[in-house]
């Protein structure tokens, strides 16, 4: 089971990025990903993204209630 | 040999509880369970378990030197901003979703000409969108102490029109964090800006 922890958003340099924080069930073993700005930020794609990353299927992915898309 | 099970036939496994023998069971489905026991002193105690299932362990009562623990630092972050800012507008350094708290954040303004009267704004778990005092007043209040409040500021040159503001230090979210610079002179700065916090 991996578990969204976090949608960080900044602006290194001239473009925006996007990163997902995501930790497994044991709960101490975080991972950073960057998100494809190409991709639309919605529930369903990082849902979508995180299955082909971690290749499992989307409903052992677990997002939190409290992870709200972050504004712009 | 026709004591003995031929492995083919259905047999029934007795033990001996002191001279009697009883029968082994199993559960619907033909599982073999067995219930722990350990000695106190020299009496048996079942080994017991909670609602779900799980053996507790009591820590405080086990023989051990020492007990080291720490707290949940959560996962190191940094977010960044290194670009020039909208004028008389708004321009959003970053935002986070998720649990944590900040470490340090630094705010740099390197302009063209005077901008002390810009300063930040900042909005913690959807809350009230706060605006920091501006650069200017910062000095004027002596908020310069790096780790009191929300905002200090850490450089004020008139001269070269180098800006920087720090703080946050130590404060958590629980929901969200947004922070945004607010140019006030219809110029474009160019801002750098760090936040370093742990995400849990």
């Amino acid at each position: 089971m991996i578990e969204l922890r976090a949608i960080i958003i900044d602006y290194p340099g001239s473009n925006k990025r996007i990163r997902l924080l995501t930790r497994s069930e044991r709960g101490d073993d975080y991972e950073t990903l960057e998100f494809p700005a190409s991709l639309p930020l919605n529930r369903g794609q990082i849902i979508k993204f995180l299955g082909a990353h971690y290749g499992i299927e989307p409903g052992t992915i677990v997002c939190p209630s409290h992870i709200k898309i972050p504004e712009e | 040999m026709a004591d003995l099970p031929d492995w083919f036939a259905a047999s029934v496994i007795k033990g001996l509880y002191g001279t009697e023998l009883k029968t082994i069971q199993v559960d619907e489905l033909g599982r073999l369970y067995a219930i722990l026991r350990a000695l106190y002193g020299t009496t048996q105690k079942d080994v017991q378990c909670d609602a779900s299932g799980n053996l507790t362990l009591n820590v405080k009562a086990q023989d051990l030197a020492e007990v080291i623990n720490r707290p949940k630092y959560g996962a190191h972050t940094t977010v960044l901003f290194n670009n020039y800012v909208n004028a008389s507008s708004d321009t959003t350094l970053f935002s986070v979703s998720g649990k944590g708290i900040i470490y340090a954040m630094l705010v740099a303004v390197m302009g063209a000409n005077v901008i002390d009267n810009d300063y930040v704004k900042y909005t913690f778990d959807g809350g009230t969108e706060i605006s920091s005092p501006t650069i200017l007043q910062g000095i004027q209040f002596n908020f310069t102490d790096v780790y009191e409040g929300d905002f200090s500021v850490c450089c004020y040159d008139n001269t070269n029109y180098r800006y920087a503001v720090r703080g946050f230090y130590g404060i958590t979210f629980e929901t969200s964090f947004v922070m945004k610079y607010t140019e006030t002179y219809g110029r474009t700065p160019y801002v750098l800006a760090r936040l370093f916090h742990a995400l849990l």
